[in-house]
């Protein structure tokens, strides 16, 4: 009954988890789109003058920003709770990393709103002449540079250790759990890689697309189809 | 003498904590003593120079710290499994005092990154003249070193927790335990000292030696002769 029980939560946490894969990954790509359609690309005058006149919406798309952040703790939490029952130490340590991922995700968010709080005021008194302002935007994109690529060092750390328990646990089909610890691994190359070498070489952003596609297969696996404990069970059981 | 599955692992992750407390140490040091190669303490154009002169190595510095960081989720885990036999929520909540101080290590690596732009960017410089981005760097230091202390306040209710659990256990002998937990509560001492009278900061980094030793006995004692599972069983 106990063990009934627990599998039902096992089922609905990983549910949660493949919802969570798909929402923060359209919260993301919807707040990146949104503060990029603003954003001018080398000429900070008319990207200050378009972020003044639509303010409200460059900072909706900030706050999605932090919103993935925050949910980044929920995937976390609910991944926990799917695999925990697979190695109860791996799955914390990757809860762990998860957890470092989201708070300096979310403490890069709060620099990025000071940053352009700061930025904005310099622009609107005219404090900061035009050069200063273009050097000042170009500190803050190598700050966002940096804050990914750190941050993706750390979810990836913690991304590894989740879709091996995936593997090793039958849960999912194995070329999915494959293909997201294969996306998992690459991330923290491209994340070291990236801060690293001074000039990393732009194809190093491919390294993303093998999770990209990973975890939008594994979010609607596991929202649709859930969790398969059969396996698991039967391995018990043998 | 037979160990069950979840002793085996427990010695495994005793172990890997051993591991890591090495690596975590050197991974900060190498770090810190590469990144202070570079520096020439109030003079920004100098310091830009030597930076820019080797980026790779520097910005090789500021990762070996950012390792040390990363490294201690992985160093906190295994201390976690090695003692959670021992107080379970206890274990559990020197965990989370470490992920907080690997967090903050984090982020100042983070402030490392950014502020490594200012020095090479040579757009910066040119914009603001060479005193306005010297205000900044010297910001960052003071970043660095008062986040160092904030995180050592962390690391330290972790480490005290940890060492008084190994202490109640016998895993370990308990001179190493206690030696451990005395270097612990002497580096809280010289931290809390450090942020009322920074005048006192070379001093004060003196503190940190006994634990320095500690770390590096127990971190050996534990890769090489793992934990002594039987005086628990006697």
């Amino acid at each position: 009954m106990a063990d009934c029980e627990t599998e039902r939560s096992q089922i609905r946490y990983a549910k949660l988890a493949g919802f969570m894969y798909l929402f923060i990954m359209a919260v993301y790509l919807l707040g990146a789109w949104i503060t990029s359609r603003l954003e001018v690309p080398g000429n900070i005058v008319e990207t200050a003058h378009r972020v003044v006149e639509d303010e409200l919406l460059f900072r909706f798309g900030q706050a999605l920003g932090s919103l993935s952040a925050l949910c980044a703790v929920l995937l976390a939490v609910s991944l926990y709770a799917a695999v925990r029952v697979i190695d109860r130490n791996l799955a914390l340590l990757a809860l762990a990393f998860e957890l470092v991922y989201a708070a300096v995700g979310a403490v890069s968010q709060l620099i990025d709103y000071a940053f352009l709080k700061q930025q904005l005021d310099a622009y609107s008194s005219g404090i900061l002449d035009v050069k200063q302002l273009s050097a000042q935007a170009d500190l803050h994109s190598f700050l966002d540079a940096a804050a990914l690529n750190i941050a993706c060092i750390l979810y990836g750390a913690g991304s590894i250790l989740f879709f091996y328990l995936f593997l090793k646990a039958k849960y999912i089909p194995r070329i999915l759990a494959a293909l997201g610890l294969f996306g998992s691994v690459l991330l923290p190359f491209t994340g070291f890689a990236s801060i690293i070498f001074p000039h990393p070489s732009k194809l190093l952003q491919l390294g993303w697309l093998p999770i990209f596609v990973a975890e939008v297969s594994v979010g609607l696996w596991l929202l649709f189809k859930g969790v398969n404990l059969r396996s698991q069970r039967d391995e018990t059981l043998s | 003498m037979t160990y069950s599955d979840n002793e085996k692992s427990q010695i495994r992750y005793a172990r890997l904590a051993g591991f890591m407390y090495l690596f975590v140490d050197l991974a900060y040091v190498a770090g810190v003593m590469i990144a202070n190669r570079f520096e020439v303490p109030g003079n920004f154009t100098e310091t830009a120079h030597a930076i820019m002169k080797s980026e790779l190595l520097y910005r090789i510095g500021l990762t070996s710290i950012f390792i040390g960081a990363l490294s201690t989720v992985f160093l906190a885990m295994g201390l976690y499994v090695t003692v959670k036999h021992i107080d379970k929520n206890l274990a559990l909540l020197a965990l989370l005092f470490r992920l907080v101080e690997a967090t903050i290590f984090g982020l100042q690596s983070l402030f490392g990154f950014v502020v490594l732009k200012v020095f090479i960017g040579s757009d910066y410089t040119n914009a603001f003249g060479s005193s306005q981005p010297a205000v900044l760097v010297n910001l960052r230091s003071a970043v660095n070193s008062d986040g160092f202390i904030v995180a050592g306040l962390f690391f330290c209710m972790g480490s005290i927790i940890f060492f008084y659990l190994l202490l109640k256990s016998t895993y370990l002998p308990k001179a190493l335990s206690a030696f451990g937990l005395f270097g612990t509560l002497l580096v809280t001492i010289t931290n809390f000292a450090d942020l009322l009278l920074p005048q006192y900061h070379k001093t004060l980094q003196l503190g940190v030696m006994p634990l320095g030793v500690a770390e590096i006995l127990v971190g050996l004692w534990l890769l090489i002769k793992g934990l002594d599972l039987h005086s628990r069983e006697s």
